[in-house]
């Protein structure tokens, strides 16, 4: 096991440098630098133009920019001055907005995948009614749905036409006006208080799993355990004088996750319906049942977890696009993570940040796959990490 | 099994009465009164807080804008450096600042901002000659220090280079303190500001040109001791950019409330605004000013549909975009009668290049037909439908001060404006021959008027012309100039002459022909392109010289004219407006005829704001947003 880790680490590492590597050559084939931005202004001299380009190390030859780039990046962890947003480092600039599409995504692709896999692997188990052909329909329209005219949709209807969410952004302005705290500090606050309480929750289900052997006390504990979990949650922002702030960055969360879960959504429900399928008629599913097995037992146990298989990985790797989903739903909901980010990295050339945003992708992507293979071998014990 | 079911359904339901019931609770209010602890101040507050202004029409409240991109910087020195030197750095923080003299919109007249009377002549002392400012008493900073004359030098000692012992800011505020004209700037008492120039300066420098009477006044007692410690830094400038302005006293309407990144930007009008409650006319319009709004707020939105939805929700007033609003929107908002859409004219146009050191487009015969050729009113007014207006000369016709109708209509019609197709054929062909150019098949036109194509023409040299190439923008990033490539590309068809259109990525084009070679001198390796400029200052035209001096620094079409160098020597030396303006007409005249650009068209500024509130005017060169949104005068509507 610690030698498959270290080889995969090993593995990542080299990737990770060719990888950043391809991503800064190609980024400086974009034609243009940030002093092209000048080109505009009539009143400012060529000579500033220089000025700005010597300033900024542009006026080096590209090796030697390369060198100078990726010693700073992997012995110094220094990723640069963003040019745009000078003299800010990158890092920084980075550490506000990666927290902001972290959360976006990652709710929404747990919100899809919870979703997703409880309604395929109902709709594979009662296949045939009306309602797997309602959902198959909906599926396929969220799945093929043109999404920046989706997200308009949903923006119109649930922020303008019902008024239930604001039209997009991240706070709201009126609320935050003078507030004691800053929105990032609180956003990051409630991400540690979902990450504590989720390892709480992971353990106490682990103990559970031991201490409990039948299934019906088991689901009764976790459930209580749940509801304990988030009581535990929303007492602890109840009493906290940052309730109504926190609250705020919830309420502007919800539409662009139910948003964007949903496409997810109908992917998800297609795939795990699909593999559900595919699992059920294999011969241990038949051996189960003749063996008198209760049907939840059968659905849950031996055919949803072997279906589970390719839908985990898919969710895994999802991570890889989350720059690239970003940009759209960043655009539409005014969401300031790392899509929009990049977005506007690029337009101004401003190289080190787009350069940073994309390195985060990489490595996302690179641990994705790392868990993907993990879960792999948790989800299937026929499979070992070797 | 069923009971066990039934259990469980009821656990669950339990479990989300819970959750909604406890969400409730937190949404409410909590005992230790969160509102008490929001309404506490992020940023330092004046000491006295500021009235609540009533404006003409009542109480406006919160003036709320909505941005496209983030307030970046609350630091003045950053926000006109480079890289932060946005325009949404700049709605923010343009309005906290003042100078002593500026431009007054909509009449884009120059006159006194802060400073005691009329910009009077240098005048010689020895070698150098002498400029003399006086500030008008009794002004304060938003805290209650006194602005003195002090804090321009100031300003001025920090720009500069390090040489001279400042830190050495670049971008715009080279400008204001050019150091190669720019001898010193001192206080000789609070009030009076005496800058030493080389040599006289003209108005381009010493008047509504970009100089030191213009330059941001920025707190001496709030940044000297940030200045001084940057200077003892390795790299001062990028020390004091990274400095926080959050606490900076301001001198304009609005001073600085608060920031959240990625979310909104705030401030409050400032009590010791230094024209509150005066008395402004500009281009006819009269209107006392405010503020009147009670607070200022910079939304920022990631596009604009979901901008446009707030606008009509009543989140923001005005959406603030330099590029203005997309026409798709249009209709959308004529339909609201709670809101209003404006088009203005821009300070900027949209022109064919030639290259003036390579042949044909070297010669003016060549030129000329080429431009004949182009019938600008079928081109905005069918394949443009409409969204595009005419050009014929540099200078905007929004330009009121500037722009002189009956010289400009004479160019137009020197530049064949208003002519039929097959008028313009036959001029074309017309320049051709006298140009001695000749065609491997010429086009003809018949007693009719019929028109046939020509092809393979040949160059006065005997040589025929390959095919050249006229590089644009992609429709994607610009259909309009797209577009116009297209047409011309048709017209020079038909004429024989062989023109491509090749659409480019926008980045590609400007590293085309920008490109420089080793001693910095533009390569021009490329035969014609479309482009846009904006055309910086509107009270002081000097972009002609930036563009088609023959040392001018965005000249990279190679024109050198010599009687064009010396009318804008003149417009840069002139000690009067009259000179300046002449000067400038005779720059104008010289464009139309040597064609370095074409001027092909421009599109206006569309924009929207609410009917909530109120502007004292709303046609003004490159709209609401060229003024910022104007905070200091915008009232609540009737």
């Amino acid at each position: 096991m610690l030698k498959f880790f270290i080889g995969r680490l090993v593995q990542m590492v080299i990737l990770f440098v060719v990888f950043l590597s391809i991503v800064w050559l190609l980024l400086q084939l974009m034609p243009g630098d940030i002093s092209d931005t000048l080109i505009g202004n009539p009143d400012i001299p060529m000579s500033v133009r220089l000025e700005l380009k010597a300033r900024l190390g542009l006026d080096q030859p590209l090796l030697q920019q390369y060198i100078t780039y990726i010693t700073n990046f992997f012995f110094r962890f220094d990723m640069g001055v963003s040019f745009s947003r000078f003299p800010k480092d990158v890092s920084a600039v980075l550490l506000e907005a990666l927290p902001r599409t972290l959360v976006l995504f990652l709710s929404s692709t747990l919100f899809a995948f919870w979703l997703g896999f409880k309604t395929g692997k109902l709709i594979a188990w009662r296949r045939g009614g009306r309602s797997e052909q309602f959902l198959i329909v909906s599926g396929v329209f969220l799945q093929t749905v043109f999404y920046p005219w989706f997200a308009i949709v949903m923006l119109w209807l649930f922020g303008f036409v019902f008024g239930w969410f604001p039209i997009g952004r991240f706070i709201t302005a009126e609320l935050w006006l003078g507030a004691p705290f800053e929105a990032n500090d609180i956003f990051g606050r409630l991400i540690w208080t979902v990450v504590i309480a989720s390892v709480a929750y992971g353990i106490a289900r682990i103990v559970i799993g031991r201490v409990a052997k039948d299934l019906v006390t088991r689901e009764r504990l976790a459930m209580l355990l749940g509801l304990l979990v988030v009581a535990a949650v929303v007492g602890y922002w109840a009493v906290n004088p940052a309730a109504k702030f926190a609250w705020d960055i919830v309420h502007h969360t919800i539409l662009p996750v139910i948003t964007l879960g949903l496409v997810a959504f109908g992917a998800i429900m297609l795939l795990t319906r699909a593999s559900m399928l595919e699992t059920l008629g294999e011969d241990y599913i038949l051996t189960a049942r003749a063996k008198g097995l209760p049907d939840n037992v059968i659905r849950d146990r031996h055919a949803a977890r072997n279906a589970m298989l390719p839908v985990a990985t898919s969710l895994v790797l999802a991570l890889s696009f989350v720059i690239g989903g970003g940009i759209v739903t960043e655009t539409i909901f005014s969401w300031p993570g790392m899509g929009l980010l990049f977005l506007q990295a690029i337009n101004v050339s401003d190289i080190p940040l787009a350069v940073g945003a994309l390195a985060i992708t990489g490595v996302l992507a690179l641990v994705g796959h790392l868990v993907a293979d993990v879960l792999y071998a948790v989800l299937d014990p026929r499979i070992r990490i070797a | 099994m069923a009971m066990m079911s039934a259990t469980t359904r009821w656990l669950r339901l339990g479990a989300l009465f819970a959750v909604v019931a406890m969400l409730v609770t937190a949404c409410g209010p909590s005992g230790t009164s969160p509102s008490a602890v929001a309404s506490a101040p992020a940023s330092q507050a004046p000491t006295s807080e500021p009235p609540a202004s009533e404006g003409p029409t009542g109480d406006l409240g919160t003036y709320k804008l909505g941005i496209f991109q983030d307030v970046e910087t609350d630091n003045q020195w950053a926000s006109a450096d480079t890289s932060q030197n946005t325009v949404w750095n700049a709605y923010f923080l343009s309005p906290m600042t003042g100078s002593l003299y500026g431009t007054f919109m909509p009449g884009i007249e120059f006159g006194p901002v802060m400073a005691d009377g009329d910009l009077q002549p240098t005048v010689a002392e020895g070698d150098k000659w002498i400029g003399t400012m006086k500030l008008r008493s009794g002004m304060l900073w938003s805290d209650g220090e006194p602005v003195t004359a002090a804090d321009v030098a100031f300003t001025w000692h920090t720009v500069v280079s390090k040489d001279k012992g400042g830190v050495e800011l670049l971008g715009p505020w080279q400008d204001f303190a050019d150091e190669d004209v720019v001898d010193n700037v001192e206080a000789t008492d609070d009030l009076t500001v005496k800058v030493t120039y080389n040599s006289q300066p003209g108005l381009a420098v010493w008047g509504p040109g970009t100089g030191v009477p213009q330059i941001p006044i920025m707190p001496e007692h709030y940044w000297k001791d940030i200045v001084a410690d940057a200077l003892t830094q390795d790299d001062p400038r990028t020390v004091l950019l990274a400095a926080s302005g959050a606490e900076a006293p301001s001198l304009g309407a609005t001073m600085f409330k608060d920031r959240q990144a990625g979310s909104f930007a705030a401030s409050d009008p400032n009590p010791n605004y230094y024209d509150k409650g005066a008395e402004i006319t500009s281009g006819g319009v009269t209107w006392t000013e405010g503020p009147y709004a009670t607070a200022f707020q910079y939304t920022l939105y990631g596009g604009q549909d979901a901008a446009v939805l707030a606008l009509a929700n009543g989140e923001v007033d005005l959406l603030l975009n330099p590029l203005g609003m997309q026409r798709g929107f249009q209709d959308q908002v004529k339909e609201n009668k709670d809101l209003t859409a404006i088009v203005n004219p821009t300070n900027g146009f949209r022109f064919l290049a030639f290259n003036h050191s390579r042949a044909p487009m070297s010669d003016h015969y060549f030129r000329d037909a080429l431009t004949a050729l182009i019938d600008k009113e079928f081109l905005t007014g069918n394949l443009l439908q409409g969204v595009a207006f005419p050009l014929y000369v540099i200078l905007p016709e929004g330009n009121v001060n500037w722009y002189n109708k009956e010289v400009a209509d004479q160019l137009a019609t020197e530049g064949y404006a208003g002519l039929d197709t097959a008028t313009r054929r036959k001029t074309a062909l017309d320049l051709l021959t006298e140009g001695k150019y000749t065609w491997e098949t010429a086009p003809t036109i018949d007693a009719d008027g019929n028109f046939t194509p020509g092809s393979g023409i040949i160059g006065p040299d005997g040589k025929k012309i390959g095919t050249l190439r006229l590089i644009s923008p992609t429709a994607s990033y610009d259909p309009l100039r797209a577009t116009a490539a297209a047409y011309i590309a048709g017209v020079a068809q038909d004429m024989g002459i062989d023109v491509v259109a090749v659409p480019t990525d926008f980045g590609k084009i400007i590293d085309i022909v920008f490109a420089t070679n080793d001693k910095n001198e533009y390569t021009a390796d490329y035969d014609m392109f479309i482009l846009g400029y904006s055309l910086g200052s509107a009270a002081f035209p000097t972009f002609h010289c930036s563009f088609y001096c023959t040392t001018g620094d965005s000249n990279n079409t190679k024109y050198s004219s010599a009687a064009f160098d010396a009318a804008a020597d003149t417009f840069n030396k002139a000690q009067t407006i009259e000179e300046a303006y002449n000067a400038m007409w005779e720059m104008e005249k010289l464009i139309a005829k040597d064609k370095p650009h074409v001027p092909l068209f421009d599109t206006g500024i569309l924009e929207f704001y609410s009917n909530r509130v109120a502007y004292p005017f709303t046609d003004t060169l490159s709209g609401l947003q060229f003024i910022n949104g104007n905070p200091s005068a915008v009232t609540a509507a009737k």
